[in-house]
């Protein structure tokens, strides 16, 4: 069985399958510190500086700014549980190997946000900070210490008048095809003969995410309130661009699920009101999905940190099928989720810190996971990139025994 | 309660910044917190009657609705949008010292973190608690914070981080903090903490909303 069958068993809640050995990732100084430790290093994670699209290569100018050899602490090795290529992140394969976990889910690489794409612009540099415009039109700030992820200064969709040129200039539906790499025809061919689960969607792309990605949280939440209807126009745009090319992309290869990212929830519960999900999120969810659905991709899994209890609900009516991280320290309880929504797809739902607290907390916490493995629909890993505190051995421990309850529950 | 009074309560809880603004529909081409709040001090009404019985119960209602659950970040945000646009009429009243602030509260993201939306809202919510907010911006490390308690010794501090990563940078600050100040107090806020992070670092307090920060400030309210 490829892992891509084993996916969609899985996902279909067969229980003569057993699941998969997927984590979320982890963070570039855990796996300088496991290195340390004893993982043994034979294919260390490369950047590169080569941009294709947003979907992929967002961030590469900052994650390379000290150069390429050496993995920035707060960068994610992917590791199966999200999708590869995202955000210019690395793929893992010492932890991979070593552990014996599954090949990763992949996305098509192809371009979401504007076309075309915005020159790369560095506005300064010092030893400490690096200052620059990306590829979709944000300027960050990339502190070179700590190493985390660029945080966004300025963004490209300031008012009605900036997002009419935008829109205009870099969404429209002339050149959908533009939105492909160069390679794109060698891409099909790879992904025509694959054996691994493939997605379109990704970061930063959702109906809450995107927005607040390109016009900042504290703008759009103002905009909810003074400015609806451009935010309606907003997302709809949006909506009509990925219906365009995830048309284009279905008439030359086969897709198992569609990822959505939101990033809409927090530790209190979702950012905005059930009644904004529902007027500026939920139509434009289902737009999408019933045209996916309608050429046999029946998986919808969307992506929200934080307490998304109120949200699984609204979610699941726009036809959203499955949900991750289920983020513990926020009270995402799986057994009690399970329990409401028995046909929800879940992925993630381990607490990822408390893996550094040792044998008899991780033993604690893999009793829930063995509960809902049981069940099917359910793809277990940690809550999140695996953090500098979890040591190696603590992984070792926790990561041997849930590969062992996996293999319990079907071929 | 005067009429006035009362509808400038109700603006600055629903977010009604002031006549041109579209939010919410049911009150729109309605006078806004922006006229209201000039209208009361033109009927004379004392600026300080204005600030406590006025604006920060309104601002309180809905900082306390959010704790529960029952408002959200726009709602919060858009209510403090209407609170700047009634406090610009009564900031020549503090300048003169006909209302007194509660206090000086010193609030930062910390060194290291660039991320400032929820500090931002705690600064709203506490400025519309009738404190003065010196805010420090992102980014801040030790001797920033101290710079400012020399300049505001009575002060209280808000510390604010939104990354594992640099939530560690706390430590260091309260520390620094403490060795020279003792007994100053040190609120802190962000996605990842928690009340056992707080009592680990020796700050004084954790609130997982702005609204808890207004009320244990209360105690210090000069």
């Amino acid at each position: 069985m490829t892992l891509r069958e084993r996916f969609h068993e899985v996902m279909n809640f067969n229980p003569q399958v057993h699941s998969i050995k997927w984590e979320f990732g982890y963070w570039g100084k855990t796996l300088h510190d496991w290195y340390s430790a004893g993982l043994p290093k034979k294919r260390y994670p490369k950047l590169s500086r080569t941009l294709t699209t947003p979907t992929a290569t967002l961030y590469a100018p900052a994650w390379t700014c000290q150069g390429v050899d050496k993995l920035p602490n707060g960068i994610a090795a992917m590791a199966g549980g999200l999708y590869h290529p995202t955000q210019a992140f690395p793929l893992d394969s010492d932890v991979r190997d070593h552990f014996k976990m599954d090949d990763s889910q992949r996305l098509v690489d192809v371009n979401l946000l504007f076309c075309p794409m915005f020159e790369v612009k560095i506005h300064s540099e010092t030893d400490q900070k690096f200052i620059y415009t990306d590829v979709d039109g944000v300027k960050r700030v990339f502190l070179k210490d700590e190493a985390t992820i660029p945080t966004s200064l300025e963004w490209p969709i300031k008012d009605r008048r900036s997002w009419e040129q935008l829109k205009a200039e870099r969404l429209n539906l002339n050149n959908v095809k533009d939105r492909f790499p160069a390679n794109w025809p060698q891409r099909v061919v790879e992904y025509k003969k694959r054996n691994y689960p493939l997605a379109v969607g990704g970061y930063p792309h959702g109906f809450f995410g995107t927005p607040a990605h390109l016009i900042g949280y504290e703008n759009l939440f103002q905009w909810y309130c003074l400015e609806p209807d451009l935010v309606h126009d907003i997302v709809n745009t949006f909506t009509n661009v990925w219906l365009a090319v995830y048309e284009e992309v279905l008439s030359q290869v086969e897709i198992d699920h569609w990822q959505v990212w939101e990033d809409i929830s927090f530790g209190r519960g979702s950012m905005i009101s059930l009644d904004m999900v529902r007027e500026f999120m939920l139509p434009y969810i289902k737009k999408i999905g019933d045209f996916l659905k309608s050429k046999g991709v029946k998986i919808i899994l969307l992506d929200t940190d934080g307490d998304c209890n109120d949200l699984i609900p609204l979610f699941m009516e726009a036809g959203v099928t499955g949900m991750y991280p289920f983020e513990t320290k926020c009270g995402m309880d799986i057994v009690k989720v399970r329990r409401e929504y028995p046909q929800l797809q879940m992925l993630g739902g381990i607490p990822k810190s408390d893996i550094h607290l040792g044998k008899k907390r991780i033993d604690e916490f893999l009793e829930p996971v063995d509960r809902v493995l049981k069940t099917g629909g359910y793809i277990p890993f940690g809550d999140h990139f695996i953090p500098p505190e979890v040591d190696f051995e603590n992984f070792s421990y926790y990561r041997t025994k849930l590969n062992g309850m996996i293999d319990q529950y079907g071929n | 309660m005067s009429e006035t009074l009362r509808k400038l309560s109700e603006c600055i809880e629903c977010g009604k910044i002031n006549k041109a603004s579209p939010y919410p529909p049911a009150m729109k081409g309605l006078d806004g917190a922006d006229e209201l709040c000039k209208r009361a001090i033109d009927e004379q009404i004392k600026p300080d009657v204005i600030l406590n019985e006025s604006l920060i119960p309104a601002m309180s209602r809905i900082g306390e609705k959010f704790s529960q659950g029952k408002a959200f970040v726009p709602d919060m945000i858009i209510s403090a949008k209407a609170m700047t646009a009634a406090m610009k009429h009564l900031r020549p009243f503090f300048t003169s010292g006909a209302i007194k602030s509660k206090g000086a509260f010193v609030i930062g993201t910390v060194s290291g973190d660039l991320h400032d939306i929820g500090k931002n809202i705690v600064s709203m919510v506490v400025e519309g608690a009738g404190w003065e907010v010196i805010d420090l911006g992102v980014d801040v490390g030790a001797d920033k914070f101290l710079q400012a308690v020399e300049k505001h010794p009575h002060c209280v501090i808000g510390l604010s981080a939104l990354l594992t990563t640099t939530m560690n940078n706390m430590e260091s600050i309260v520390k620094a903090v403490k060795d020279r100040y003792p007994n100053k107090i040190i609120v802190v806020g962000g996605a990842p903490l928690s009340e056992a992070f707080c009592q680990k670092i020796g700050a004084n307090f954790y609130s997982p909303d702005p609204q808890g920060a207004v009320e244990f400030l209360k105690q210090f309210a000069a």
